[in-house]
């Protein structure tokens, strides 16, 4: 544990402050049909972020089952198996674009489309205290 | 609760991603907050650490390389594959159930 802290937080403050500007101008120079790479890399952690939330939430005893007062609910559990596995089309569809177009901007309307399942799930989540559940 | 906090600091980044690319001093302060959130991520919900630390990368990165599109890949390969065994394991308590 002591390690991997070390690790991350060494990875964290290696970060090179003057990157940033490039990303400005990568940000800069794409059309309303284009997005910068890095925005979509972004885009599809965070929708990796609210599908590992998912999982754990999923993995909580079922409600009932046990005393617990942190469970899992059949009804949220089952609004989020196509809410996720739609969301992941998306982000799926969104990095080929980056793979088979290396080095160039990505496409908007596949990053618009991540964002709207993005939204979509955190609207859900959110609703339902998915990630406060654990 | 950490897990919530994490996840909607992520989606207020995402909200404001567009704005942010134009704001060369305020993506260093999403990524000060962020580099600030880590401790707490690695104490409290240790699966968000490197969904966190790609954030960072890519906020900071200079463009995406093959490499790290691969990794980005190999990474939601198994956060898919952990979800759909979770999936499966709580739909079968759940039909067994009659829930």
């Amino acid at each position: 544990m002591k390690l991997l802290r070390h690790v991350v937080l060494a990875v964290a403050l290696a970060l090179p402050v003057g990157a940033c500007s490039t990303v400005q101008q990568a940000w800069n120079v794409a059309t309303s049909a284009e997005v910068p790479a890095q925005a979509v890399v972004v885009a599809a952690n965070s929708f990796n972020a609210l599908e590992v939330t998912a999982t754990n939430y999923l993995r909580l005893p079922k409600c009932g089952k046990t005393p617990s007062v942190v469970c899992r609910s059949p009804t949220v559990s089952a609004k989020l198996y196509p809410l996720v596995r739609s969301g992941r089309k998306a982000r799926d569809a969104a990095l080929q674009f980056l793979d088979t177009h290396p080095g160039q901007l990505g496409d908007k309307g596949l990053y618009d489309a991540l964002i709207t399942s993005i939204n979509v799930l955190q609207v859900v989540m959110d609703q339902y205290n998915v990630g406060g559940a654990q | 609760m950490n897990t919530a906090i994490v996840t909607a600091v992520l989606g207020l980044i995402q909200q404001l991603l567009p704005k942010l690319f134009g704001d060369t001093a305020l993506i260093q302060t999403i990524i000060a907050t962020l580099q600030q959130l880590v401790p707490l991520i690695i104490k409290e919900v240790q699966d968000l650490t490197p969904v966190v630390k790609n954030i960072i990368d890519a906020l900071t990165a200079e463009e995406v390389t093959p490499q790290q599109l691969a990794d980005l890949k190999a990474m939601s390969d198994q956060i898919d594959a952990a979800f759909e065994d979770a999936a499966k394991q709580a739909q079968a308590e759940d039909e067994d159930d009659g829930a």
